[in-house]
């Protein structure tokens, strides 16, 4: 087996070489899965130091035809972060081939058994690919061409992500925005030159077969058989049993569905009945067409509801009051007109998570920072991180690390992207700065943070062991003491003075120890007290290197899920 | 050694007719392996069978039973190979206590990997090389581990990649520190105990080898 990076070839690198993609990152990764299709190679990319999730290397097996690969990389990468369209990060050459590195997606919704999903998943996926599509179009005037099943992964999150863009075809003249980068300006010439029709044959709308020329409503076509797969696992024109095309939509399977699943699934079967026409003027020429055509609203209006605040300023009410019932029969009302709305999506969240259903909280807290993402432009400043904050404190909570790590990430993106707002009221961020090794900036975000909230134990440890890792105890001790002082008293709080106890005042620290002495009836604390004899030690004993060992191996897994595990230890 | 060992215990006996440093080194051999998979199943897959049991469960399907009998000694023999693949420069840290040359130190791993290997294809595992150099484990640590977890994800079924990230670093914090010392650690043990009670710890490992093992080894010692 092929081990080392430029001396590989790819048609004979095997699962599990070891490779480096120069020109990407210095990073090497193994090989995991090998899929081979008609235009390449599909190589899963681990890597090797585990800082970074799996990506996918796709090369080009025809280098001849290198032209028509580069223009996929490129609209593909022109197209940016998208929630709903898969993340291409790269483009170039790896052993001599054109390549393209992408984010790693777990299934294609072939894979997804997605007719196992409830009827709001499903509602939610087709609205979510409808999303990425009119995104496509609209940013870079895209018509894929090639949407089925195979071609829309589903990331972690159960999202779906439109991929292969590799017979993608410009519709329109890009905008002057666009057209004054000149690698784009070529892709532009490319591409309408190329116009051809191209495409999967199954899915393809049937004018595409009399020469017409793809479009919108072509795209519309092929997602309607998407969808109508993914509800029925059936054809909607091609009787497999019968071995035969029919001019009729087979409407059969869809009334099954709809009997099923109830009249909750009603838009679905619509807005695919409404794609699937076979003549091209019966069917909707836009993706706002197709949305209202099945009663659902267009999503930019979708994205705010009107009176939204005022719903979930009684949401609040009923919650305060104990009116959980209430509160959800509310916004489920609400979010039954609005089903994108963020606002509602994440008071459903919040209200959910008080409720203790924590699946069902993540489901709509996952949904509003889609929504919030793809939108962030109508949010800035204003509910911005709350359902991505809120997210990934649940993930934490759950200790699903890594989940919590992307969200925060993308989140910082966003945030980045939009200039000056900082989330400075959200303790989250200060997590995500100590998972990625920036200490100081934890410690500082963390400290800003408590000027408007009081802090929490979670996120104290969060700091203190920002602190200690960065070397810094020294500094924020002070601090430290100060933001325990006016949290409850537990174990955690107390090893944290017993670690400080050398950098306070005395004044303080007496008055700490006093407050630590004071709370006899806690278990936790006197089990702190008897491990780190407390009581007796007073303040010179050399309590703080012990402390700092105790606390440290302690919070390591809670804190970071095992990230600064080798060092900490 | 009596006559009546040639037949009960018949690696042992060849193996004490050789000269001292072969004796030597078939004895270190016979001693070490059991120490070495010991070791393997300790630092790493009893860690990784707990995780799999938490966190790590939800890579595994909803109708997995847990690690059999049979799957936790593929996970073994995989790791001990990987692990033998990437241990280079071992050293004879014993300052000539023990009796064997710096290029049979340096054979170690190399033999102990065909005795895993041997264990490997025994439990059924095909296509599997007869030697180390041609099993497609990497020499550098990292690399190797990331192709064991690999290894382990098809032997478990695992589809999702973040499986080799997250059982990195729950599972496998101490895989270089023992690729670089294990074998030279056991040598200075061994070291630090007479040769009586090298030869009766190898003579008795000699009598619980498998029948495979047994014939693998014997078939090296006549070569010898």
């Amino acid at each position: 087996m092929p081990r080392q990076a430029g001396r590989l070839d790819p048609e004979s690198t095997a699962v599990g070489s070891i490779i480096s993609v120069g020109g990407f990152s210095n990073e090497k990764f193994a090989v995991g899965k090998i899929s081979r299709g008609g235009m390449g190679i599909v190589y899963q990319l681990v890597p090797v130091r585990p800082i970074s999730r799996a990506m996918a290397l796709k090369t080009y097996i025809d280098a001849a035809d290198t032209a028509k690969f580069e223009r996929e990389a490129r609209l593909w990468i022109s197209l940016g972060t998208h929630p709903n369209i898969a993340h291409a990060h790269w483009y170039g050459k790896w052993c001599d081939r054109p390549a393209i590195i992408a984010d790693w997606y777990p299934l294609t919704l072939s894979e997804a058994n997605a007719r196992q999903w409830t009827t709001d998943r499903l509602l939610q996926l087709a609205l979510q690919i409808v999303e990425g599509l009119e995104f496509a179009f609209k940013q870079a005037g895209l018509i894929h061409q090639d949407i089925k099943p195979s071609n829309l992964l589903v990331d972690e999150f159960g999202a779906p992500r439109i991929a292969d863009f590799g017979v993608a075809l410009l519709a329109r003249p890009l905008s002057r925005e666009i057209q004054r980068n000149s690698d784009k300006h070529r892709m532009m010439r490319d591409t309408v030159s190329s116009g051809s029709v191209a495409g999967t044959p199954i899915y393809m709308a049937p004018e595409l077969f009399s020469a017409a020329r793809p479009s919108v409503q072509t795209d519309i076509f092929s997602l309607g058989v998407t969808l109508y797969e993914m509800l029925t696992a059936e054809h909607p024109y091609f009787d497999f049993a019968k071995g035969g095309f029919s001019s009729v939509l087979r409407s059969d399977p869809l009334g099954a569905v709809l009997s099923e699943r109830g009249p909750h699934i009603q838009p679905l079967i619509a807005l695919t009945r409404n794609a699937l026409e076979l003549a091209p003027e019966r069917r909707p020429r836009s993706y706002r067409e197709l949305l209202r055509s099945a009663g659902l609203r267009p999503l930019d209006e979708q994205v705010q509801a009107r009176g939204a605040e005022d719903i979930v300023a009684q949401v609040v009410l009923h919650r305060n009051q104990g009116r959980f019932d209430e509160a959800i029969r509310l916004l489920d009302s609400a979010l039954e007109s609005e089903p994108r709305d963020p606002l509602l999506l994440n008071a459903r969240g919040c209200l959910l998570i008080v409720m203790k259903n924590t699946d069902r909280a993540i489901e709509a807290l996952l949904l509003a920072t889609s929504v919030l993402e793809s939108h962030r432009g109508q949010y800035k400043g204003r509910l911005y991180p709350d359902p991505p904050a809120n997210l990934s404190r649940q993930l934490l909570l759950r200790h699903e690390f890594q989940q919590a790590e992307r969200v925060l990430a993308r989140c910082w993106e966003w945030i980045g992207a939009d200039g000056s707002f900082l989330p400075t009221h959200y303790p989250e961020f200060g997590w995500w700065f100590l998972y990625n090794g920036r200490f100081r900036q934890c410690c500082e975000h963390l400290q800003q943070t408590y000027r408007f909230k009081t802090p929490e134990p979670e996120s104290l440890r969060w700091m203190t062991l920002a602190a200690a890792l960065g070397k810094e105890l020294d500094v924020w001790a002070p601090e430290i003491a100060q933001y325990y002082v006016q949290v409850a008293i537990d174990i955690g709080s107390a090893l944290c003075m017993a670690l400080i106890a050398d950098n306070v005042p005395a004044e303080s620290r007496k008055s700490m120890l006093q407050r630590v002495n004071e709370e006899t009836d806690t278990v936790a604390l006197l089990q702190a007290k008897s491990e780190l004899r407390l009581s007796s030690c007073e303040f010179q004993a050399p309590l703080p290197a012990y402390a700092r060992s105790v606390i440290l191996r302690s919070l390591d897994y809670s804190v970071t899920g095992g990230k600064y595990d080798g060092i900490i230890r | 050694m009596g006559l009546f060992a040639r037949f009960t215990n018949p690696l042992w006996y060849e193996i004490s007719k050789l000269d001292g440093e072969k004796k030597f080194l078939y004895a270190i051999l016979l001693t070490t392996y059991p120490v070495c998979r010991h070791t393997v199943n300790d630092s790493f897959v009893k860690p990784f069978e707990s995780w799999l049991k938490g966190d790590g469960s939800r890579f595994l399907t909803p109708d997995f039973p847990g690690l059999t009998d049979l799957q936790r000694e593929q996970l073994i023999d995989e790791a001990l190979v990987a692990l033998l693949r990437c241990s280079k420069d071992v050293r004879n840290s014993s300052e000539g206590r023990i009796r064997i040359t710096d290029s049979q130190v340096q054979m170690l791993p190399d033999i102990l990997g065909i005795l895993a290997l041997n264990d490997a294809k025994s439990r059924g595992q095909r296509g599997l090389p007869d030697v180390l150099e041609q099993t497609p484990y990497s020499t550098e640590p990292d690399d190797a581990r990331t192709q064991l977890l690999l290894k382990w994800m098809g032997l478990l079924r695992v589809s999702d990649p973040d499986f080799v990230r997250l059982a990195t670093l729950r599972c496998f914090g101490e895989w270089r520190s023992t690729a670089s010392s294990l074998l030279g650690g056991f040598l200075l043990a061994i070291s630090r105990n007479s040769d009586d009670f090298l030869f009766s710890s190898a003579q008795r490992e000699a009598a619980r080898l498998p029948a495979h093992q047994v014939t693998l080894l014997r078939g090296l010692v006549r070569q010898a």
